[in-house]
């Protein structure tokens, strides 16, 4: 996993080595991989062997030592061991930056970032908080470097996106269980062959899925899907263009009028952006300087803070409109909560049936009310009576799929003590629009409505 | 005040983010405009792995089944019974975790298992791991200690499962609840030093107050106080003397015990757990003595039921399953009291059939009792006392027979309060 998003960098960084011309994404994975496996498998004997600070120790010293091995052994192969002059020839090198990165760092570089990999990899307390971190930014990583490796060479390395996914979802899959076995009192044995062999097929089958649909989810596939919507678009064009045009009529006083202020500001302080200046002539004409000097402040104090007060306006609306919508999206989130709180007890239904359920919901009630006041007030003794549950929910008396009204009512009682008249009124009445056909007239809606918000305002 | 810095949360239980769907939709515009496919490969995946796992998420406990199976639903105390979990999936999809919350008695331990104190409902928790396969059943078995008496119930179960990458979970509550009984502790006979004959006291051949002319019981010799109307004419007839029917009283010998769960004089000052125990098997074995003896047998205490405020009233009967209910009752009985026992056992005597024993169990035997067992004594009751207290009642109680049963209580730390 760790490999994959490092290959693309390793293969753009890896520009000009004499001895190692070019890597292609998947040599520089399989090289990445490898290192990768060689200091696990280092760090992890070394862990065994020696308890820490010696074993930090030596993992620090043999990183330090293991980088200027690996760019002697690469790039300055051939003459004998004791041979040293490497050191100053690549010195010399590191210096040079002309041509990209210099391979000395790179391989030092890569070096250092696989000895952390694995360090972090061994160090046992891989939960899955720390697995999913990885995955998410290893992904971003590799996005990054994806892009850039197919933006400058020209070939998208898909297969390493593909590989990524595959096994970042099999190590997140494994950190969940195991993080979720160590919340319940697991003895801690090891994950049978078959529901490991299950794991792998389900991730193995996203990363499938995710490969299938990539196919379509080209630049080819997604302009074909959006030129399906070209005679939407054509109509509404118009209309939009339209509403742009008028828009643009409304605000045209208000833009002429900031525009008069800005210059007028501006003038101030450059002449040629202001009025023209009148010519001085001391007594004749105009106000003399001396009464536009004591009124310049004032001017530029007014004008300011028309100027603030139109910014205050215009911030003001659009903080309001950002307060509704995160209040839009919290009570969907709420709605949504419910719902599911409802389908937790059932295992099943899904979107799918509760819209099927609300539609024929709304289907028998056209049917028995018709479309008219009684309809409405059906919908509304309705609303009202969720709204009761959703309280008493909050409450902890929740309502069960399973429960019919007249059971759950002394459950709402405990919920609201000392209020089952209105209770009792609510669900009597909501039994009727529910079940039956019996209408609901305006006067004891009224009061139905008054009895939720005396029940409302004691919550 | 409140910190309004970003910062990581660690207990965040998922990796699902809406930033997964904004930066999808930001590198499918990036890869539109670069026509960069790598972008568009990682946009599609983006989106994809976060809608597979909401899938994966909805039908997660879709044909998850969890059964709770207790060996026995009564047991003794000390006994030990065996609890069996099983967890089947019925679907093509595994389930790669569930944890199961189940609500059990937190006083009732699991060998090899911890059972947590939930601090807000005070309720024990026992939290396990399953990952059924496609498929797949699981079955665990479990020992469970009953180490106290009592009325358990076990559930409801709250399964928490999720997609298998982590990005959802979702939750589904089993309302279903099993209980279990246990009974208290039994002593022998011999433990409670009871004689072998007339073990509730002696029954003196009481003078026939009110018989019952319904129930016929023989004949003998007229007598003058009979009158004309208790002559057997027949039997008179045949045998040539004047002969009366006999009829059987219209009272019965019946035990009824009357438990009190008070541990100190001042019952609302708290109790001392131990000693009510003790008090509660008493009752118990003498219910268990008296249906032996082919008794009817009731119990009355001034302890309650959970959930209730009433005394806990059963009726003398003789049925076969009397002793059962008794026990049962006695297993739930709570040791708040909600009444003195003296004023119980006043309050409830005139109620009972003549022939009655009222055996009093305490395990305190205060002035207050002692007077009141003396006025029903005096009233013309039998009654007997069973007390656990380290001393014997100071006040001589005559004609009411006293155990001082204090060995049974000897490995418990009296304090000397309770006399």
């Amino acid at each position: 996993m760790q490999a994959a998003w490092i290959a693309p960098f390793l293969s753009l960084a890896w520009l000009r080595a004499p001895a190692v011309p070019g890597l292609t994404p998947w040599q520089a994975w399989a090289i990445v991989f490898g290192g990768l496996l060689a200091w696990m498998l280092v760090l992890e004997l070394l862990s065994r062997a020696f308890e820490s600070p010696l074993y930090d120790t030596l993992a620090l010293g043999l990183m330090a030592v293991a980088g200027p091995l690996l760019v002697r052994l690469v790039l300055y192969r051939g003459g004998p061991p004791w041979d040293v002059s490497w050191i100053g020839r690549s010195l010399a090198d590191t210096a040079e930056w002309t041509g990209g990165l210099p391979p000395a760092i790179v391989l030092l570089a890569a070096n250092l970032l696989l000895w952390q990999r694995a360090t972090s990899a061994t160090s046992r307390d891989l939960n899955f908080f720390g697995v999913g971190m990885t995955f998410r930014g290893g992904l971003l990583l590799l996005l990054l470097g994806g892009a850039l490796y197919g933006g400058i060479r020209g070939a998208a390395p898909l297969g390493l996106l593909w590989i990524y996914l595959a096994l970042g979802l099999t190590a997140v899959a494994v950190s969940r269980i195991s993080e979720k076995a160590a919340d319940a009192q697991s003895i801690g044995r090891l994950l049978p062959p078959r529901r490991l062999l299950q794991t792998l097929a389900a991730a193995g089958a996203a990363t499938g899925v995710s490969w299938l649909v990539s196919l379509a989810y080209t630049d080819a596939g997604l302009r074909s899907f959006f030129r399906l919507f070209d005679p939407v678009w054509q109509l509404v064009r118009p209309l939009l263009l339209a509403l742009l045009v008028l828009v643009a009529r409304v605000l045209n006083p208000l833009l002429l009028w900031l525009e008069g202020v800005l210059i007028r500001m501006l003038g101030r302080f450059s002449p040629e952006l202001g009025e023209p200046a009148p010519a001085v002539t001391g007594t004749e004409g105009g106000p003399n300087p001396l009464d536009r000097l004591l009124a310049w402040p004032f001017e530029l104090a007014r004008d300011a803070l028309v100027l603030i007060v139109a910014v205050l306006a215009v911030l003001g609306l659009v903080i309001f409109l950002l307060l509704y919508l995160e209040r839009v999206r919290r009570s969907g989130l709420a709605a949504e909560a419910e719902d599911e709180g409802l389908d937790r007890a059932t295992f099943g239904g899904g979107i799918l049936g509760r819209t099927l359920d609300s539609l024929r919901g709304a289907a028998g009630l056209v049917r028995r009310f018709g479309v008219g006041r009684n309809l409405l007030a059906a919908i509304s003794v309705q609303n009202i009576y969720a709204n009761l549950c959703r309280l008493a929910r909050q409450r902890g008396r929740p309502r069960l799929p399973s429960q019919p009204p007249d059971d759950y009512l002394p459950v709402l009682g405990q919920a609201f003590p000392g209020q089952d008249e209105r209770l009792r009124r609510i669900t009597a009445a909501y039994m009727r629009v529910h079940y039956g056909d019996q209408p609901v007239g305006g006067e004891e809606l009224a009061a139905l409505r008054e009895d939720y918000r005396v029940l409302r305002e004691g919550v | 005040m409140r910190s309004t810095r970003r910062f990581i949360d660690l207990k965040k239980d998922t990796q699902f983010t809406d930033a997964w769907i904004v930066l999808g939709l930001i590198l499918t515009a990036a890869g539109l405009i670069t026509r960069n496919a790598f972008l568009l490969a990682g946009a599609s995946t983006l989106l994809i792995i976060p809608l597979l796992g909401r899938l994966w998420n909805q039908v997660a406990l879709f044909g998850v089944e969890y059964t709770r199976t207790l060996s026995e639903t009564r047991a003794f105390l000390g006994e030990t019974i065996e609890l069996t979990l099983e967890v089947r999936n019925r679907k093509f999809l595994p389930v790669t975790w569930l944890h199961v919350n189940d609500n059990f008695p937190a006083n009732l331990p699991v060998e090899g298992h911890e059972i947590r104190v939930n601090a807000a409902t005070n309720q024990g928790e026992f939290l396990s791991f399953w990952n059924p396969g496609i498929f797949g059943r699981l079955t665990r078995r479990f020992p469970v200690e009953c180490t106290k008496r009592g009325y358990y119930t076990y559930g409801p179960a709250t399964l928490t499962s999720g997609d298998g990458f982590g990005m959802f979970t979702a939750r589904g509550i089993l309302p279903g609840q099993q209980r279990l009984i246990v009974y208290p502790k039994l002593y022998p006979a011999e433990q409670l030093r009871l004689p072998a004959k007339n073990p509730f006291g002696e029954r003196a051949a009481d003078p026939h107050l009110v018989e019952d002319p319904l129930r016929y019981a023989g004949i003998r010799d007229w007598q003058p106080e009979d009158g004309m109307k208790r002559v057997h004419w027949k039997a008179t007839a045949r045998r040539q003397v004047l002969l009366s029917r006999l009829y059987e009283p219209t009272e019965e010998p019946q035990v009824l015990i009357f438990l009190n769960v008070a541990t100190l004089e001042r019952h609302w000052l708290g109790h001392i757990p131990e000693l009510m125990e003790r008090a509660v098997s008493v009752a118990g074995s003498l219910a268990q003595v008296a249906a032996e003896a082919r008794l009817p047998v009731g119990l009355i205490a001034n302890g309650v039921l959970p959930g209730s405020d009433q005394p806990l009233r059963l009726l003398p009967g003789r049925s076969p399953g009397q002793l059962v209910r008794i026990l049962e009752l006695l297993a739930a009985v709570t040791p708040f009291a909600s009444t003195p026992v003296e004023d119980l056992l006043l309050r409830e005597s005139p109620r009972l059939p003549w022939g009655a024993t009222l055996v009093v169990v305490t395990a305190i035997a205060h002035d207050g009792l002692l007077a009141a067992l003396l006025d029903l004594r005096r009233a013309g009751r039998k009654v007997v006392l069973f007390t656990l207290a380290e001393e014997p009642p100071v006040r001589r109680l005559e004609g009411i027979p006293v155990y001082h049963l204090p060995h049974l209580v000897a490995d418990v730390i009296a304090p000397h309060v309770i006399s």
